[in-house]
C-alpha cells in the first residue's frame, strides 16, 4: 500500500473517473449555460443575448407557478417519503413475524420504473373508467374525483406518486438504523418507567440523527429531480397547477423550441440544487460539532 | 517522470478512443448498408404506430419494389405519441441527426427548415417524375408551408366528424345539430337525460383545438387564424372571443377528467356508451363500421356544425391530406429517388384497398367490397365544399400552440375565463411575432 503514499499515483488513479465525471457531468451543465445566453431555436442563427433569458425568467408568471409548485412537490415528496418511511420502520421494529415480508411489499414499488408507476396511478386516479380511489371514495358515500384535472388536487395528486414509490427505500435505511440502536439503552428507560413515546423521541430519534439527515438529502435530491412522474401523467397541467420546473424546461427547450430559455431554466435548477444540498449539509456539519 | 506522462497519455486516449467510437456508430443511418445482403436502409421515422395501414402500406410496397429487382429495406421508428414524436425529431435535427424519412406538418417548423434548404422540395420531385396531377389538390396542397411552398408527400386523404350515439339522442328527444347553438342545446338536453355528452380526448390536445377553431371558421373561413399567424390578428378580437366563450360554454358537458384522457380512451367511453358524442377523424372509421362497432350501438355522425350568417358552406369542414412524408435531401440521392418514386406511383390503390380514402385519384372497378360506411364517406368527400377548414396546430407556433393547450382545459372546466384566456393566447401570440 506504498503506492498510496504517493499523491501523483492517487491522482493518476482518479484521472479516468474525473475525466468520465467531467465528460457526462460538468461538460453537460457548463453547455448549458453557453445555451442560456443564446436566442436559439434548434436550426436557426444562435444569437448571444446575454442575460435576458434570465431577466425573462423574472418576468415569467407561469416559471413563478412551477417554482412555488415545485417546492410544494419537494415537501410533499419528503413528508410521504420520510414521514411513512419512518413510521412503518418504527412499526417493524415492533414486530416479531413477517417483518421480512413487509419489507420486500414496501420495497417493491422503488425498483420499479417511474414511467410505469406513473401508468398505474393515471388508472387508479381515473374518474371514467373509475379508478381505484374512486372506487372507495365510491364505498364510502362520497363523490368521486377527477384527481388529475381538478385544479385543487392535481398537484397533490403527482407528487404523492413519487413519494409513495420511494416510502420502501427510507423505511430501510430508517429500520436499520432503529436496530443498530443498542437494547440494553431502551431496556434500561423502560425499567425507569418511560413511555415507547417517550423512548422514540428521547432515545431513538437522536441516536439516529445523522441518518435521518442523510435520508433528508437523498430525499430532497430525488424529489428535486422530480420529472417524469408529472410529465407522464398531467404534462403540467391543467393551466400549469402540477408544472415544475423541470417540465417547464422540458416543455420551453423541446416543445417551444426556445432551447435558450430552457437552458436558463435548467441552470436555475442546477444552482437550486446546488443551494439545496449546501444548505443540509451545512446543517449537518453545526448538528455534528 | 516520462512513464508517469506515458501512463496518463494511455489513460486519457483510452478514454478518447472510448468516446470516439461512439460518436462513428451515430453516422448517416441511409449510408449504412444492412446485414441482409448489403440492402440500402432507409430509416423511416414514423409519427404513427406501426400498425398503422399507412406504414402498412408502405412496407407492402417496399416488398413489391424488392420484389422488381429494388433493394431497400425500410427500417422502421414508430412513435405514436405526436407530442413525443415531435419534441423527438425536434431533438434529432437540433443535434443534426435528421432520419432518411419522416413524418411532418406544414408548420412554421416545416418552413424554417425548407428555407434553409433541409428539407427535398416536393413541387420539383413531383414535376420531375409527372405525378403531380395524380393527386387530389385538397390533399397535397394541405402539405404547403403559408409560402406555398411543398416539402411533404400527403399519405393520407382525411375528413373529421363527430359521430354520435342515436339512441341517445332518441332518448333526448333531439336530432344531429346543424348549428353550434343547437350542438350546445343537445349537449343540455343529453346532460339533463343524465348522459356524458361528450367523451373527448382532451389529454391529446388537438381535439379541444378543433372545437376551438370551429366558431372562427365559420365567421372567417381561415382567415382569422391565417392574420393570428402573421400578427394582423389577436384572440382577444371577435371571432377569438367567440371561440373561448363556446368553449367555456361546452366545457361542461366533457366527460369529467377529460383533460387527462387521451384519444384512445375517449374512443372506448363512447364504444362502451359511456358518452353520447366523440369526435374524430376518418382515420378511425374503421371502429364504427357494422363488422367492428359492438353489437347494439347506433351510430351515426354529423360535419362541423354552423352558425348564423357563416362564411363558409356546411360542406366546407375539417379535410386534410394528414401529416406527410418528408425526405432528408443530403440522403436523397438516385437510387432514394427511385425508390420513392415507385411510392408515389403505388402507393394509393394499396392504401385504398385498405378502406382508406387515398390521396390521389384511385380508379374504384368494383364496390362491392367496400363497407357501406366507407363509400358513404367517400360519397362525402366528393361533395366536399371548396375551403378545407386548416388545424390551427399546423399553422400557427408551437409555442403559441402549446399556450393555448395549457390553458384550454381550464376554459372549459371554467377554472378561466374567456377573458383570461384570451389574454394568456395574446401574449403568446406577442412573444412569438
Amino acid at each position: 500500500m506504498k503506492i498510496l503514499r504517493d499523491k501523483k499515483a492517487i491522482a493518476i488513479f482518479l484521472l479516468p473517473a474525473f475525466i468520465v465525471y467531467s465528460l457526462i457531468v460538468m461538460v453537460p451543465i457548463i453547455v448549458s449555460i453557453y445555451y442560456s445566453l443564446l436566442d436559439w431555436n434548434g436550426i436557426g442563427k444562435k444569437t448571444f443575448i446575454g442575460l435576458n433569458n434570465y431577466i425573462k425568467l423574472i418576468g415569467d408568471n407561469v416559471f413563478k407557478q412551477a417554482f412555488v409548485n415545485n417546492i410544494l412537490y419537494i415537501i410533499i415528496v419528503m413528508v410521504l417519503q420520510l414521514g411513512f418511511g419512518f413510521t412503518i420502520a418504527v412499526l417493524l421494529t415492533y414486530l416479531k413475524k413477517g417483518r421480512g415480508f413487509i419489507q420486500t411489499v414496501y420495497y417493491i414499488p422503488s425498483v420499479i420504473t417511474v414511467i410505469a408507476i406513473s401508468q398505474l396511478f393515471t388508472g387508479f386516479y381515473s374518474y371514467e373508467p373509475m379508478g381505484l380511489f374512486n372506487i372507495f371514495r365510491k364505498l364510502l358515500g362520497l363523490k368521486p374525483i377527477a384527481f388529475l384535472s381538478e385544479y385543487k388536487t392535481v398537484l397533490w395528486a403527482v407528487a404523492s406518486v413519487e413519494g409513495w414509490q420511494y416510502i420502501g427505500i427510507y423505511m430501510i435505511i430508517f429500520y436499520s438504523a432503529l436496530v443498530s440502536v443498542s437494547p440494553d439503552i431502551l431496556e434500561a428507560a423502560r425499567i425507569d418507567g418511560a413511555s415507547e413515546l417517550q423512548i422514540l423521541f428521547n432515545i431513538r430519534i437522536p441516536a439516529i440523527s445523522n441518518v435521518i439527515m442523510l435520508s433528508c438529502i437523498l430525499s430532497l435530491v430525488g424529489a428535486l429531480r422530480g420529472f417524469a412522474a408529472p410529465m407522464n401523467m398531467t404534462k403540467g397541467g391543467p393551466n400549469h397547477r402540477s408544472e415544475i420546473l423541470a417540465t417547464y424546461m422540458y416543455k420551453k427547450a423541446f416543445t417551444s423550441r426556445d432551447y435558450g430559455y430552457g437552458s436558463a431554466i435548467a441552470v436555475v435548477i442546477v444552482i437550486l440544487s446546488i443551494i439545496g444540498v449546501l444548505l443540509i449539509s451545512k446543517y449537518m456539519d453545526n448538528e455534528s460539532e | 517522470m516520462y512513464r508517469k506522462i506515458g501512463v496518463i497519455g494511455l489513460i486519457v486516449s483510452m478514454v478518447l478512443i472510448g468516446c470516439g467510437t461512439k460518436s462513428q456508430s451515430t453516422q448517416s443511418s441511409s449510408q449504412a448498408e444492412g446485414k441482409d445482403g448489403g440492402a440500402r436502409e432507409i430509416h423511416y421515422f414514423s409519427s404513427r404506430s406501426a400498425s398503422d395501414d399507412t406504414i402498412v402500406t408502405l412496407q407492402e410496397i417496399t416488398d413489391k419494389y424488392n420484389e422488381q429487382g429494388g433493394n431497400i429495406k425500410l427500417v422502421i421508428d414508430s412513435n405514436a405519441d405526436r407530442t413525443s414524436y415531435d419534441q423527438k425529431l425536434r431533438t434529432m435535427i437540433a443535434g443534426g441527426q435528421m432520419p432518411d424519412m419522416f413524418d411532418l406538418d406544414a408548420t412554421p417548423y416545416a418552413a424554417e427548415l425548407g428555407e434553409k434548404g433541409m428539407l427535398t422540395d416536393m413541387d420539383a420531385f413531383l414535376d420531375e417524375i409527372g405525378e403531380k396531377d395524380s393527386y387530389i389538390p385538397l390533399a397535397l396542397n394541405y402539405g404547403r408551408t403559408a409560402d406555398g411552398k411543398l416539402y411533404t408527400l400527403p399519405l393520407e386523404l382525411s375528413t373529421e366528424m363527430i359521430w354520435y350515439n342515436v339512441d341517445m339522442f332518441k332518448d333526448a328527444g333531439i336530432e344531429a345539430p346543424k348549428t353550434l347553438d343547437e350542438l350546445l342545446e343537445d349537449c343540455k338536453a343529453l346532460n339533463d337525460k343524465g348522459y356524458t355528452a361528450f367523451g373527448i380526448g382532451g389529454g391529446d390536445g388537438w381535439p379541444l383545438l378543433r372545437l376551438l377553431a370551429t366558431y372562427p371558421f365559420r365567421m372567417t373561413g381561415n382567415d382569422f387564424l391565417n392574420d393570428l399567424s402573421t400578427g394582423k390578428a389577436k384572440m382577444s378580437d371577435e371571432p377569438g372571443m367567440k371561440a373561448a366563450e363556446f368553449m367555456s360554454n361546452i366545457g361542461k358537458y366533457f366527460q369529467p377528467g377529460f383533460s387527462t384522457t387521451d384519444v384512445a380512451t375517449g374512443l372506448n367511453l363512447f364504444l362502451s356508451g359511456k358518452s353520447a358524442m366523440y369526435p374524430t377523424g376518418t382515420w378511425e372509421l374503421n371502429y364504427f363500421t357494422d363488422k367492428n362497432r359492438p353489437e347494439g350501438l347506433n351510430v351515426d355522425y354529423f360535419y362541423m356544425p354552423t352558425i348564423k350568417d357563416a362564411k363558409t358552406s356546411t360542406n366546407d369542414y375539417w379535410a386534410f391530406g394528414g401529416i406527410g412524408l418528408s425526405v432528408n435531401p443530403k440522403v436523397f440521392d438516385e437510387q432514394y429517388k427511385d425508390y420513392l418514386t415507385f411510392i408515389v406511383k403505388n402507393y394509393s390503390p394499396a392504401y385504398f384497398a385498405h378502406e382508406h380514402l387515398a390521396p390521389q385519384k384511385v380508379e374504384m372497378s368494383d364496390n362491392s367490397k367496400f363497407d357501406p360506411l366507407f363509400l358513404k364517406i367517400m360519397e362525402d368527400t366528393n361533395n366536399i365544399g371548396t375551403t378545407a377548414a386548416r388545424p390551427w396546430d399546423v399553422v400557427l407556433n408551437e409555442d403559441v400552440i402549446a399556450t393555448i393547450n395549457d390553458n384550454l382545459p381550464g376554459l372549459c372546466m371554467d377554472e378561466e375565463t374567456p377573458d383570461e384566456f384570451v389574454k394568456a393566447v395574446d401574449e403568446a401570440l406577442d412573444a412569438n411575432k
